[in-house]
């Protein structure tokens, strides 16, 4: 795999999405609403916000994720320049490789926006390391990305694709999800530190990695007409 | 020495066949036509020249590479302008360039110098989605000629184009011949045939009914238009 040809389509994707600003705007805007409303409901009516604040969060950030991620491959398939891509000497692997670190680019700005968001709107007591509830929630992301960028070109030739996406997504983003709630309620609301995180680390880290190896081999023919 | 070269080549689409058993060669140099009615197989002969379809059975070399085999050669060799130009809308017309330069590994000069063959370096820094048809058809070809590719496969590209773009644009395909690239064109427009090309092929429902000259073509018909309609079939 070619890094620079990688990053050349990483920088292209981000310049155009730097210059419309049309899906981090949505991706932020739809992170900001939720926020608010579940901030709203849960100071209402939800006594034990360290409860269940770690999967609110992580469910804020893989809905707001799934909007970039519906658009990062539909929007060349509807421009027409998936196939200039496919025309020039670019591996379908570099093209993929490409799109999970621009993905990932967004997932993080948008992490790192609402994760303090979050903790002043819910009032959120967070016990441990504020550093290293970000470094769990960006390998969360990682993950969600890898897996979503494959699954969006699974179902990029569908006519339903941004209806399909959730629904395939997340029976196979499960275990990534499980662990990493289970691994931010910990340091979130336990105090935790990394060495008591190490196990679910390790396997969301090896569960990304067989579905970034898995991706890579796929992907071409998930390109193919 | 052909620069392509297609044996019994079929592609089938689940059981509808959309190619059956084509051969065909194409020497260095030559403009090329592919005709035929809608449907017949001009656009997926030209999808599967370009590497973006794999053959169902037979073979395509092109430049002397294997088409299923080593598609990432091919490419490197071929220059595709279609009616969609693969560009942009939201890059300026020197990042596209710049990009696709990147992705071809090719120096930025050459976009400088391709960007003024199609008479845009004034629009460089304006936006493509700001372009007429006419401007992006010129920067496609400018994109497609980054890497200087020995075959330029060229599919309906005049299509929608102004008479002043098409002018240009059949000046720019004739100099590019006349300096030794081979063209491959697929058209409705026979005129655009006769203007550009010296050989062609004619393709009806997936077969190959005629190759040849353009004379060779027209056969006893007076036209190269009532050759075509005999070859393929006046009827709808």
């Amino acid at each position: 795999m070619n890094l620079q040809k990688v990053m050349t389509i990483v920088k292209k994707d981000l310049r155009v999405e730097f210059r419309t600003k049309h899906t981090i705007n949505s991706m932020l805007l739809f992170a900001g609403i939720t926020l608010l409303v579940f901030s709203y409901v849960v100071g209402l009516y939800v006594k034990s916000v360290p409860d269940i604040g770690p999967a609110i969060l992580w469910l804020i950030l893989i809905f707001t994720g799934l909007i970039g991620l519906s658009r990062a491959f539909v929007r060349e398939k509807e421009l027409g320049t998936l196939e200039g891509l496919r025309l020039a000497p670019i591996s379908p692997e570099e093209i993929l490789g490409g799109k999970i670190i621009y993905n990932f680019v967004l997932m993080l700005i948008v992490t790192v926006i609402v994760f303090p968001l979050f903790i002043v709107f819910m009032n959120f007591p967070l016990a441990g390391s504020a550093l290293l509830a970000l470094l769990l929630l960006a390998l969360g992301d990682l993950g969600f990305v890898i897996v979503g960028s494959a699954i969006s070109v699974v179902v990029m030739n569908a006519k339903a694709r941004e209806l399909l996406l959730p629904v395939v997504l997340f029976p196979v983003l499960f275990p990534i999800i499980l662990l990493s709630v289970a691994a931010l309620n910990k340091v979130m609301v336990e105090g935790a530190g990394f060495i008591d995180i190490a196990g679910e680390v390790k396997i969301i880290t090896a569960y990304a990695g067989i579905m970034l190896v898995v991706s890579l081999l796929t992907f071409e023919y998930a390109l193919e007409e | 020495m052909p620069i392509i070269e297609i044996t019994d080549m079929t592609k089938k689409f689940g059981r509808h066949v959309a190619l059956d058993r084509v051969s065909l060669s194409i020497e260095e140099g030559e403009s090329f036509a592919i005709l035929g009615p809608n449907g017949a197989g001009k656009t997926t002969l030209v999808r599967t020249l370009s590497t973006l379809l794999k053959p169902s059975a037979g073979t395509v070399k092109i430049a002397g590479f294997d088409a299923f085999e080593e598609p990432e050669r091919i490419k490197k060799e071929i220059g595709v302008v279609s009616h969609n130009p693969f560009l942009y809308d939201d890059l300026k017309a020197r990042e596209n360039m710049a990009f696709y330069a990147d992705l071809y590994g090719v120096g930025h000069d050459r976009v400088d110098v391709l960007l003024k063959k199609v008479g845009l370096q004034e629009r460089a820094e304006s936006l493509v989605g700001e372009f007429s048809r006419g401007m992006k058809q010129r920067l496609s070809i400018a994109r497609a000629l980054l890497h200087e590719p020995k075959i330029l496969i060229l599919d309906e590209p005049g299509a929608g184009l102004d008479i002043q773009s098409k002018r240009m644009f059949y000046d720019t395909i004739k100099e590019l011949n006349r300096n030794g690239t081979t063209v491959v064109l697929t058209t409705h427009y026979l005129e655009e045939v006769e203007e550009l090309c010296q050989k062609a092929a004619v393709l009806d429902r997936g077969a190959l009914r005629a190759s040849g000259t353009l004379d060779e073509i027209k056969g006893s018909a007076t036209t190269l238009e009532d050759a075509y309609i005999k070859l393929t079939g006046g009827a709808i």
